[in-house]
């Protein structure tokens, strides 16, 4: 005979199994969770953005520019559409991100817009105002002042250069020299490069001096420049005098 | 209404303690209680009625049965319910209930035991006797003041060790030794999962253990790397929410239903009793007393244990196997469990035919070899124990049984008795637990990779500030995490490079990669600045790189080289 | 030569015996000295035991249960017991209950040597810790028989005078009196 004062009452087996049902139920939905947290965690992947740069076409032909796209985005798979105002681009449609323009007859300014294009899909544009160079069109038929620059004070010849060398170098201006004219150097390694950072631009100092310190090379290059001349950070080949440039001087490395 | 006369004494015992003339309260005190009552309250004809009920021991038995079945339920002291069996064993010992055979057991016995405490006898060199049964009990608490928490029934014990296995009882219902509990279950207990799903999780855990160690070995998989990796990260991330999930489900539960157990085992009187007269020296019975006070909260109310899968399994099998298990070892109130002298301890248990386990501190005579020791030294002294003798014919034969093995659990905490007790240690849960937690690791380690390939930034683009330096390119972008892209030079005139960015301080801080200007030999233009630089996405596992990705921009020589300058 | 006996020879023989052999019968005064309270025959020794009660210091309780506001106490009533040696210590009255002139009491000794005498003898001596211990006197004596675990039940006959002061009395209340105990042979049933 049982214990009358049994009291403890046993847990249903039912029970026990509709807990871990709620476990497996459970599982499943983490599982699904997880996968669906992988899936929408990836953002839209093509997203295309587009720059444009517009520079000096090369060549003598002032009413020409060349303009390019900087893309943001995968460039796989994309094409440009370019449209102008009043200009004409060549191409019109292109698979890369370039084009030629050419300002209209009597026109100054224009707009080049591009559109990016996926497929059949618009995924981007946009647009750059351009302008002719009025400035470079007269210097090209103007005759230049009458100037002449000097470089005096000779660096070393040390042709393989590099970025941690280091010496003087400076020289005299003579003839009509008006104080917004600049003066960029350049020393040759395996190219021309402006010293002695990019883009810089040296100012004539009282009695038509000028002078800097810059990295050794081959040979240096100091050009006489108007105000606007857009400095080469690396050249092949130095500008000849004429339109910004209005005079410059060349001489091999003091060798020791 | 049967048995009419024991509710006539109930509620004069109650009402005696309400108008003030009774100082315990009537579950406490009903022995005394119904001692005073039958002797001068109890008028002549519930005198005859009680002589009735226990005319026969077939009416005392439907006396007994009718308090534990009927009058338990109904009556009610203090919102709690009388627990029968102590109500029985009280009056056991009272006139005319002293010499009824139906509450015979009543009076030396609670019912069921629990776990076994070895005291050894003055002078016993580990008897089978010195395993002594423990019954516990808890009551609802007296209105006596001076009632203490902890009342030992049959021994004499100082305050000091009782107390202490009390609180350690209560710890382990809420508090550090729950947490110690909690935490080596989550180690390495048992879990809650029918045996497909934990084999499923386990299977789970060796292919993202694989899958990981494909990735970071095996041949590159190209265009199937993103689905790979969304694979891994989706399995890991759903066993990580079973894992956690089902974990904290569990150690909630048992949270919650601990915090319940542990204010009833504070507001109630615990009761323990074991038989023998002895007076305890020390706390060596520290962890029985607190094992079976565990037990004594879980019977007083077993259906609340189905709020907790940990403690419902726990309890059931500590029920179950209760009767096999001893236990010694001295318990501070925190859980922590002290060594005690061991050796005759262990003798006892091997000489008591029913233990087949025990608890013991962890210390070194406790060792399975210790014991084998032990075991083998009293084979050789008693040859065998004589199991059964059987005659045959005027023969009597005796049949020469191997001791029984004895496995002994050493244990540091109390926390460590319950899982062994409980049998919730898992060895193959330890071994799937290892293995997630390297897998997780290297799954953390590896989260900046796997997103920069699931959910990659958006593409950055070309910032100032341009390289100072003629010679060199410098590409700065927008972005917060360099190393997922690379930057490449393709150039007619200058030799192409690939660079990978990295964060630039001082003061030209950028992010940017930094490529390093060489004019070609055999350029094939004479355009300075014919060149095209792409940033390419970076993908990466950890130590190992993968091809690179796609490419997502595109930028000019020229460009580059004027921007911030302009 | 036989001699045969009757019966009632036998017996009257026998009872001549018995009265040659009986211890003579007690002095009428040693009888009423036996009725006489133990105090009253030995008063000094009531003196003594009743200073030294009231010399008793009354200790409080401490509180083992987690919520006072359930718990009710009682006051521990000093108490002497007198074996071969004496014992101080305190009684918690359980039970107490005056019904006309009739005292019904529990108590439980706290603290006392294992041994449970199966009775005591109770003397109730008036509570003179307040007001010295020349003024203690005893009230009245009753047997108290054990009942269960340490408990003990009295129950007396209350003179009018004390019954009326005392029949308001509760469990809880400070007890107006202190206890000699002294163990009788066995308990009076």
């Amino acid at each position: 005979m049982t214990s009358p004062v049994t009291s403890s009452s046993t847990i249903s087996a039912k029970h026990r199994t509709l807990k871990r049902r709620r476990l497996a139920a459970l599982a499943m939905l983490a599982a699904c969770a997880g996968g669906a947290a992988a899936v929408a965690g990836c953002g839209d992947p093509n997203a295309v953005r587009v720059a444009l740069q517009a520079s000096p076409a090369a060549g003598r032909d002032v009413r020409r520019l060349d303009i390019s796209g900087q893309i943001v985005g995968p460039p796989a798979g994309l094409h440009y559409k370019w449209f102008s105002v009043s200009g004409e681009c060549d191409p019109q449609e292109s698979t890369l991100p370039a084009t030629s323009f050419r300002f209209a007859e009597g026109a100054t300014r224009d707009r080049v817009s591009v559109e990016v294009w996926r497929d059949d899909r618009r995924v981007a544009q946009s647009e750059i105002d351009v302008r002719l160079d009025e400035q470079r069109a007269r210097m090209m038929t103007q005759p230049g002042p009458d100037v002449r620059i000097e470089i005096t004070q000779i660096p070393p010849y040390e042709p393989e250069g590099g970025d941690f060398t280091r010496a003087e170098i400076g020289g005299t201006v003579n003839g009509d020299v008006s104080p917004d004219y600049q003066v960029v150097i350049y020393a040759r390694a395996d190219a021309w490069y402006i010293q002695p950072n990019s883009h810089a631009f040296h100012a004539i100092r009282q009695g038509k001096t000028w002078g800097s310190w810059t990295h050794t090379g081959s040979s240096y290059a100091a050009l006489l420049v108007r105000p606007g001349f857009d400095a080469y950070t690396r050249l092949d080949v130095l500008p000849q005098v004429g339109e910004y440039v209005l005079a410059r001087s060349v001489v091999e490395g003091a060798r020791r | 209404m049967r048995f009419v006369w024991f509710w006539t004494f109930w509620h004069w015992s109650r009402e005696g303690f309400r108008a003030g003339s009774l100082l315990r309260g009537p579950l406490h005190g009903i022995a005394g209680h119904w001692d005073e009552w039958y002797r001068h309250e109890a008028s002549p004809e519930d005198r005859r009625a009680v002589e009735d009920a226990g005319r026969s021991k077939a009416a005392q038995r439907a006396f007994v049965g009718w308090l534990a079945r009927h009058w338990a339920r109904e009556a009610e002291w203090r919102g709690s319910r009388p627990p029968a069996r102590f109500v029985l064993g009280q009056l056991a010992h009272v006139a005319p209930f002293d010499r009824w055979p139906a509450l015979e057991k009543y009076r030396a016995s609670y019912g069921p035991a629990g776990v076994w405490a070895i005291v050894l006898a003055e002078g016993s060199a580990g008897e089978s006797a010195d395993v002594r049964r423990v019954e516990a009990l808890v009551v609802p608490a007296d209105a006596d003041a001076a009632a203490p928490a902890v009342v030992a029934e049959g021994f004499e014990a100082d305050d000091a060790a009782l107390d202490a296995a009390r609180r350690a009882a209560l710890g382990m219902l809420g508090g550090t030794g729950l947490l110690a509990f909690l935490a080596l279950w989550v180690a390495g207990g048992r879990r809650p999962y029918p045996r497909w799903l934990g084999a499923l999780l386990a299977l789970g855990w060796a292919a993202a253990a694989a899958l990981a160690g494909w990735l970071l070995v095996g041949p590159d998989p190209g265009e199937r790397l993103l689905p790979l990796v969304a694979a891994l990260a989706a399995l890991w991330a759903a066993l990580v929410m079973t894992a956690t999930g089902a974990a904290a489900a569990v150690v909630g539960g048992a949270w919650r239903l601990g915090a319940r157990w542990r204010r009833r085992l504070e507001a109630d009187q615990l009761r323990l009793r074991m038989s023998g007269g002895l007076r305890l020296i020390g706390g060596s019975a520290g962890v029985p007393f607190s094992l079976n006070a565990l037990l004594a909260v879980y019977r007083a109310n077993p259906a609340a244990a189905s709020a907790s899968w940990l403690w419902e399994r726990f309890f059931r099998r500590m029920r179950a196997g209760a009767p096999g298990w001893a236990a010694t070892g001295s318990v501070a109130a925190d859980g922590r469990i002290s060594p005690v002298v061991l050796e005759s301890k262990l003798r006892a248990c091997l000489r008591h035919e029913d233990i087949s386990d025990v608890l013991t501190p962890w210390q070194r005579g406790a060792r399975g070899r210790v014991i084998r020791q032990l075991a083998d030294g009293l084979k050789e002294t008693h040859g065998g124990r004589t199991a059964a003798a059987l005659r045959v014919g005027g023969a009597r034969l005796g049949f020469a049984a191997e001791l029984p093995r004895l496995r002994g659990h050493r244990c540091r905490h109390l926390a460590q008795a319950m899982m062994s007790i409980g049998g919730l240690t898992s060895v193959p849960q330890v071994a799937v637990n290892v293995l997630a937690l390297a897998v997780s690791a290297v799954m953390l380690a590896a989260l900046p990779d796997l997103r920069g390939i699931l959910r990659p930034p958006p593409a950055p683009a070309a910032v100032a500030p341009s390289s100072p330096s003629p010679y060199h390119l410098w590409v700065s972008l927008d972005t917060k995490h360099p190393e997922d892209f690379e930057v490449l030079l393709e150039s007619r005139f200058w030799s192409n490079r690939r660079a990978t960015v990295a964060a630039y301080g001082g003061d030209n801080a950028s992010v940017r990669a930094e490529l390093r200007l060489n004019r070609l030999d055999f350029q094939t233009v004479s355009d300075e600045e014919d060149g095209t630089v792409w940033i390419e996405r970076r993908r990466r596992f950890l130590t190992r790189a993968f091809a690179p990705g796609e490419r997502v921009g595109r930028y000019t020589l020229s460009y580059l080289t004027r921007l911030g300058h302009d | 030569m036989s001699r045969q006996l009757s019966i009632e020879q036998l017996l009257r023989w026998r009872l001549a015996l018995a009265e040659t052999e009986a211890p003579p019968a007690p002095r009428a005064a040693r009888l009423l000295e036996a009725v006489r309270p133990w105090w009253e025959l030995w008063p000094e020794r009531f003196r003594a035991q009743a200073a030294r009660l009231g010399r008793m210091q009354t200790a409080a309780f401490g509180y083992a249960m987690a919520d006072p506001r359930l718990a009710r106490t009682g006051h521990p009533v000093p108490a002497l017991v007198v074996h071969s040696e004496e014992l101080e210590t305190f009684v918690r009255v359980l039970y107490f209950s005056v019904r006309g002139d009739r005292l019904r009491l529990r108590f439980h000794l706290d603290g006392v040597s294992a041994r449970a005498e199966p009775g005591y003898e109770v003397t109730f001596v008036s509570d003179g810790a307040a007001v010295g211990a020349a003024d203690a006197r005893p009230l009245l004596a009753a047997a108290a028989e054990h009942s269960t675990d340490g408990e003990y039940r009295l129950d007396a006959a209350l003179p009018d005078e004390i019954a009326g002061r005392w029949e308001r009395l509760k469990v809880t209340d400070p007890m107006p009196f202190r206890l000699i105990l002294r163990p009788t042979a066995a308990g009076a049933g």
